[in-house]
């Protein structure tokens, strides 16, 4: 319905869209209404004219043009613009769509995918892109002298009969050179994101590799000439430490309404480190687009119209924070604070005790919701609202604490067998919002009784005691960003992970809600009907909800300024190029721009 | 004045191996690596992080780590950046240039202002002008230079005149080569200006105290009495002699300026070599801090070098050996 009325006309939405973000609290504080879901109708592409710039502003910079071998989120953010896949994500509905392959053909056992190249497929330089590129990047990713993070993502799981878990790969049979089959060991709902990596131009490639160099190949500073692009942007220059123009790429293989995308010539794409400077670059007409740091958005709101700009709202984030504690027995932690940890009552005391909706309210200016699941809203086919909720309620609070045998003490402290219950929260240093959320929960925690503190490390610092023994930390505050894949969180979820952060790396679950959700793992990653798929994740979040080994507190809105003349703005809430205004950007066109033809 | 030269360069191997030292342990002993932050995603699978600390040479003690490095630097290999993947020298090279302009017109400017506006407080001491000078001065020195960045950014963005940040237009590889020019020199400005003045401000006070000094000695009295224009006297007695402090300070400030501009380059979105460090310490790209500490070591000693043999040249007291 939201979505309806935004698809209208887009100068029409982005006029109506500032004027419901003028008013802070969005979504009201009834915890009644649920979040909104809008994202849900695939958004219909208008014609464009072609021409133009549009300029964007990033924190990050980009490392490197090899972004098979890139382990930073900057670099693999460009890789959707210069190097396409097989399939890709709709970022607004999330839906798989066709890229450079139609949509696979599953075999009826589920293990065998077919990908057939559309016809006519060009690199930027003109050699036709067969399934020999995808084989050859392959290669690249399995090679063990490459360099790259992305070689464990390619692996299935295959449970064996001893109930342990092995990670295998899948095989692939070129059928010609426009068909390709990937067979995989075992049923694997992931497939089809694991399918989606970007394809290398082999042509350009393979002598580098052949040679060995390929670990250090594709700096930013290569030569256009030297590699060949299938995306709809190609790398126009680099500017160490400024900026990076991609210019459109002629062959690329995308057309809609009859026009060949994409239709802005040149996309700028300035690195600026700090935020207030990236605001002022934008307000001074230096960008066209501001992904609208949290605190500055009652300025930006109040300038749009005078200013030409739009506020556009991605929705909810799918990042989200929270508190968890130490269960781990194996870790450096008081005896007797593990055991009030590990007592349900006192995680559920805890999260009654913490009021979400005032942090969200007062702090983070109404731009923020309460959140009681590991799925944010964003995710509109995995978020479960039916989670168990833990309303601000310090009454309850207390009587649940009192129910474990706690006693009034003196100061209003509460005593656990005589004394009371102190621990330290800790949080990084480098994020300004989880130093805020961890003062007022200490604050709130304190209220009832608990004699929490905390203490800003820095990230490195915390990382590491979370990740690695003897795990030294009593409890923590700390923000994770999830995806559309619910899986590629498993390791975080699963009692076997080395990024279970409450216990990591436990040899077999603990305890049974550890074990469920160790199942609903299992039976997720192999379940490829999406209904039942569902269940088994809403089982995870509901199971979670009860348990309360991470008390999830607030999850952010994200709001975009863009520049009114441009047309096809669809923002998504996933973070960087592959998201927020410009995940689409082969599609946007700039309205002052006057060609009919590219 | 050769020898002296070599054996102040030869002098130079020992400090830089301490300075390195110094600093690769103490990033060391901080806890994590640069995997770390990547292991605390969810989304990274197991195994991909060890297989990359091994291949990173992460995994190793860090004494072997070190001396490892120090071999290649001096087969003239400063390591590898694990983020860029590209070789250090390669990657300072690439931020260089932009902070060696800066430091150019910084310095310019700084000192060509300074000087004579440092002798004129000394002539006027106690006047208006000099208290007001030192007014500016002071709030010169206090106020950080981030925030003074900050402001100027906002002065640019309120009043349109000059460019926010950055050191080139977006447009910058449409232009003609006076455009160019003239395009970087719109960009100097701001950021000459924050940097500039707090140097200006220490640079005036040196000066204004170190001619009040010798505007007492007996030779100024002298050349007074022998009936010499104030100017002769100022400009060829006084200040000649007043300004070594000046010139020692100059070779710490050419390496001061390298490192010391971080936070302005990071406001000011300067592609310069302090933000790359900076982004380097962030993120434990150990061989990037190295280099960038290895360059700073090397320019703060011929900074000095350099400051000792223009001592000797204004000065005949001064000999070198």
């Amino acid at each position: 319905m939201m979505k309806s009325l935004c698809r209208t006309a887009v100068a029409a939405i982005l006029g109506c869209l500032v004027a419901g973000c003028g008013q802070h609290a969005r979504f009201g504080s009834d915890p009644a209404i649920d979040y909104p879901t809008n994202h849900t109708v695939q958004p219909i592409v208008l014609p464009g004219k072609y021409g133009g710039t549009m300029t964007g502003t990033f924190a990050g910079e980009p490392k490197t043009l090899n972004i098979w071998i890139a382990d930073d989120a900057d670099s693999s953010g460009l890789d959707g613009e210069f190097f396409d896949s097989l399939e890709g994500r709709d970022a607004f509905t999330l839906k798989y769509v066709p890229r450079l392959a139609n949509l696979p053909q599953i075999s009826a056992d589920g293990l065998t995918y077919t990908y057939t190249l559309r016809a006519g497929l060009k690199w930027s330089d003109g050699v036709p892109i067969t399934t020999d590129d995808v084989i050859f990047t392959l290669q690249v990713i399995f090679d063990p002298n490459i360099q790259t993070p992305m070689r464990e993502g390619m692996l299935v799981d295959v449970n064996q009969p001893d109930g342990t878990v092995k990670r295998l790969p899948f095989k692939w049979v070129k059928v010609d050179q426009r068909t390709i089959k990937f067979i995989l060991p075992v049923k694997w709902a992931p497939a089809e994101e694991m399918f989606g990596f970007p394809i290398a131009p082999k042509h350009s490639l393979e002598g580098i590799y052949k040679s060995g160099g390929f670990n250090s190949a594709l700096d930013l500073d290569t030569p256009p000439s030297k590699i060949a692009f299938s995306g709809p942007y190609m790398m126009g220059s680099y500017v160490p430490g400024q900026r990076i123009v991609l210019v459109r790429n002629p062959l690329f293989w995308r057309y809609s309404n009859g026009q060949h995308l994409p239709y802005i010539d040149r996309f700028n794409y300035l690195i600026v480190p700090d935020s207030n400077a990236m605001v002022l670059n934008f307000r001074g007409g230096g960008s066209d687009t501001l992904t609208i740091p949290n605190l500055q958005y009652p300025t930006i709101a109040e300038y749009a119209h005078r200013d030409n700009y739009t506020v556009v709202s991605l929705g909810p984030n799918w990042g989200f924070s929270y508190l968890s504690f130490n269960l781990n027995p194996h870790s450096k932690i008081d005896p007797r604070l593990l055991k009030i940890f590990s007592d349900l009552r006192f995680r559920q005391a805890c999260s009654y005790a913490i009021d979400r909706q005032s942090i969200c309210d007062d702090l983070l200016l109404g731009l923020s919701h309460p959140l009681y699941s590991p799925e944010t809203p964003a995710d509109v086919v995995f978020y479960d609202p039916h989670v168990r909720r833990y309303p601000y309620d310090p009454a309850k609070s207390r009587q649940l604490l009192l129910s474990m045998g706690m006693t009034q003490g003196p100061n209003g402290k509460l005593l656990y067998k005589g004394a009371p219950v102190t621990f330290n929260i800790l949080t990084d240093t480098e994020s300004a919002s989880s130093k805020v959320l961890a003062t007022v929960v200490a604050d709130d925690l304190r209220a009832v009784g608990i004699d929490a503190q905390f203490t800003a490390i820095t990230f490195d610092d915390l990382c590491t005691r979370l990740q690695s023994p003897p795990y030294d930390w009593q409890a923590h505050i700390l923000g994770f960003t999830g995806g559309p894949e619910p899986n590629d969180g498993a390791d975080l979820w699963r009692s076997s992970g080395s990024s279970h952060v409450w216990w990591p790396m436990q040899k077999s679950p603990a305890t049974p809600w550890e074990l469920r959700i160790n199942q609903d793992f299992t039976n997720g990653a192999h379940e490829l009907e999406l209904a039942k798929r569902k269940k088994y994740y809403d089982d995870w979040q509901e199971t979670l909800g009860n348990e309360q080994p991470m008390i999830f507190l607030t999850c952010g809105d994200q709001f975009s300024a863009v520049r009114n003349h441009f047309g096809n703005i669809e923002p998504s809430s996933l973070e960087g190029l592959g998201g927020d205004v410009y995940w689409n950007l082969e599609e946007i066109y700039n309205t002052h721009a006057a060609r009919l033809t590219p | 004045m050769l020898k002296y030269i070599l054996r102040r360069l030869l002098l130079m191997i020992p400090l830089v191996i301490g300075i390195t030292l110094i600093s690769f342990f103490i990033m060391r002993l901080a806890p994590g690596d640069f995997l770390t932050q990547m292991a605390m995603d969810p989304r990274v699978k197991p195994g991909t992080v060890q297989r990359l600390r091994h291949v990173f040479g992460l995994d190793r003690p860090a004494y072997i780590q070190y001396l490892y490095w120090l071999r290649n630097v001096f087969t003239g290999n400063f390591g590898y950046s694990f983020a860029f993947k590209q070789p250090v020298f390669h990657l300072i090279g690439q931020y260089v240039l932009a902070t060696l302009l800066l430091a150019l017109t910084t310095l310019v400017f700084s000192y060509t202002v300074a000087i004579p506006m440092g002798v004129y407080a000394a002539r006027r001491q106690n006047g208006l002008v000099d208290r007001l000078m030192s007014l500016i001065a002071f709030s010169g020195i206090s106020l950080p230079g981030f925030f003074v960045a900050l402001l100027a950014m906002l002065w640019a963005q309120k009043t349109g005149w000059l460019p926010i940040g950055g050191m080139e237009s977006p447009g910058y590889e449409l232009l003609s080569p006076t455009g160019k020019c003239l395009d970087i020199a719109e960009h100097l400005v701001l950021p000459t200006l924050v940097l500039g003045t707090r140097e200006l401000a220490g640079t005036m006070r040196l000066m204004r105290g170190s001619l009040l000094d010798v505007m007492n000695e007996n030779y100024v009295l002298a050349a007074r009495a022998r009936g010499l224009k104030e100017g002769v006297v100022i400009w060829r007695h006084a200040v000649r002699n007043a300004i070594n402090p000046l010139i020692t300070l100059f070779g710490y400030d050419l390496s001061g300026l390298l490192a010391g501009a971080a936070l302005v380059e990071y406001v000011m979105v300067w592609p310069g070599l302090g933000r790359l460090l900076l982004n380097a310490v962030l993120s434990r790209d150990e061989y990037v801090v190295m280099g960038s500490f290895l360059m700073g070591a090397v320019l703060l000693i011929v900074g000095n070098l350099i400051a000792d043999i223009l001592l000797a040249l204004t000065d005949p007291r001064i000999k070198l050996s």
